[in-house]
């Protein structure tokens, strides 16, 4: 058994003391690693969170914000047609005093809204932003963005793949879970997926930051960085049409390993893979076309020794090629 | 969806998505705040949004409003620190070793990276399983069983010696 699986008995506490003292005897021969493991996993084990609002005021909470939000922004209302006819002044002053009110508390509530993008499998969407910056979101991914103050600060988190455009004004950063991309004024592709993290510069100066190393590296036209071995690889170039390929239902790989090529497969066509061979750390250098899943299942699994049978709806099993 | 489902929802989640959002930011507040946020984000998509890809969908927004707040702060941890083994009476010495060594832990926790440091506290803190946990953080359990093992690598690294 390796450590990571031992690991994953213990702390799912799948097995008894008993087991799990004997089956760490000869995973760790070491006596005093073995307790120096113990004793944290233990110690951590009785934390709990801070004392906190409980749920039920939470929820109270949360449901007036709605009820208030659906008052001032009612789901389905008919424009109203206010004739005004011979009203007495008060009456216009209280209506445009309650007028006034309802816009405060509209913008109080929208101030610092957070503006969320989506794209489910086999989606792709374009985002235009508020200086007119745009996002092209590939399949299965997200962005979101405050719009208040955007001309100040330029912030969006991104999860997944997109393609931006950026007008040129103050410093725009694109953040995901691994790094961070500053620019200027110019055009680039962000790939953030897991571990995964690649940028590709089209036009102008990107400089890109990789959070576990606190490193970063600048890009100009036709650079790329990624993350190889747990750093930022030094820039370098790439080929325009293979990397923003995705924009026109064209995906390219080099080397890449075939699960994240299944992945790609499963956003691309809304289908379910199921993967019944051993891909181990198989790569695959090649592309597909959005054009039509067989072909696309074919030209991953032949050069693979893999076939595909796809079964009712949307699912497809993948095994070694065999008689 | 009606108001009915949307509150189960929200009792289904609520305590996971606050949770995730305290060990990413380190500030109960902060993680009571941005959940709120969360679930109206929610409520505004409700129509677009489908059952089985609402537990990702809850996770993945409340991951994103997280990063935009958190700019370099520095993470404090302040957890309930309970009996490590409750029933079983310790002497006053050994009670407390246990609780600087508890001490010493939090602080580690606040230090290590943010990707190790969720996946174990999900694990310690709230006793999900490998499967839920590459469920909500929509990785594979690979991921979580490597993350898993670094982080305990990095907490025996430097408590082994202690001070």
């Amino acid at each position: 058994m390796s450590e990571d699986t031992f690991f994953r008995k213990w702390l799912e506490g799948k097995a008894d003391d008993e087991e799990i003292l004997q089956e760490g005897k000869s995973i760790f021969p070491n006596p005093e690693e073995f307790d120096q493991y113990k004793r944290i996993i233990d110690a951590a084990g009785s934390f709990e969170l801070p004392a906190e609002n409980n749920k039920e005021e939470a929820w109270n909470k949360l449901e007036s914000r709605l009820e208030s939000k659906e008052d001032t922004n009612p789901v389905n209302a008919t424009p109203k047609v206010v004739s005004i006819k011979r009203y007495s002044v008060q009456k216009v002053a209280a209506v445009a005093a309650l007028f006034i009110v309802t816009l405060s508390l509209v913008y109080l509530l929208n101030k610092n809204e957070e503006i969320v993008h989506i794209t489910g499998n086999s989606e792709q969407k374009t985002i235009i932003l508020p200086d007119n910056s745009s996002v092209i979101l590939n399949a299965g991914s997200s962005i979101s963005f405050s719009p208040s103050n955007w001309n100040e600060n330029r912030i969006v988190s991104l999860k997944g793949e997109a393609f931006f455009d950026v007008k040129k004004g103050t410093k725009f950063e694109v953040i995901s879970e691994v790094g961070k991309v500053d620019v200027l004024g110019t055009s680039f592709n962000v790939k953030a997926r897991d571990n995964q993290y690649e940028v590709a510069c089209f036009t102008g100066r990107v400089e890109v930051f990789y959070k576990e190393s606190q490193a970063s590296k600048v890009l100009t036209k036709g650079l790329a960085t990624k993350i190889d071995n747990r750093r930022l690889s030094e820039p370098f170039g790439f080929v325009e049409s293979k990397v923003s390929g995705w924009q026109s239902g064209l995906f390219y790989f080099e080397a890449t390993p075939l699960m994240k090529v299944f992945e790609e497969i499963e956003r691309q066509f809304d289908v379910a893979l199921v993967v019944e061979a051993s891909l181990e750390n198989r790569l695959y250098s090649g592309h597909f076309t959005t054009e039509e899943l067989n072909k696309a299942l074919e030209i991953i699994c032949l050069p693979m020794n893999l076939q595909f049978k796809i079964e009712e709806g949307n699912k497809i099993i993948i095994k070694e090629f065999n008689e | 969806m009606n108001l009915n489902d949307f509150k189960s929802l929200f009792d289904q989640y609520y305590e996971g998505i606050k949770s995730f959002l305290y060990y990413k930011t380190g500030d109960i507040a902060v993680a009571e705040d941005i959940v709120q946020e969360v679930f109206i984000k929610l409520w505004d998509k409700r129509e677009q949004i489908e059952m089985k890809t609402v537990k990702s969908f809850l996770f993945t927004i409340a991951n994103n409003l997280a990063i935009n707040h958190l700019k370099h702060q520095n993470i404090v941890f302040n957890f309930s620190k309970n009996e490590s083994r409750p029933g079983k009476v310790e002497s006053p010495h050994f009670q407390l070793e246990l609780k600087e060594f508890q001490e010493s832990l939090e602080r580690l926790l606040a230090e290590m990276p943010e990707n190790y440091r969720i996946v174990f506290l999900m694990n310690r803190i709230e006793k999900l399983t490998y499967s839920e946990i590459a469920e909500r953080l929509d990785l594979s359990v690979k991921a979580i069983e490597k993350r898993m093992s670094k982080a305990l690598a990095y907490l025996r690294e430097r408590l082994k010696h202690p001070i």
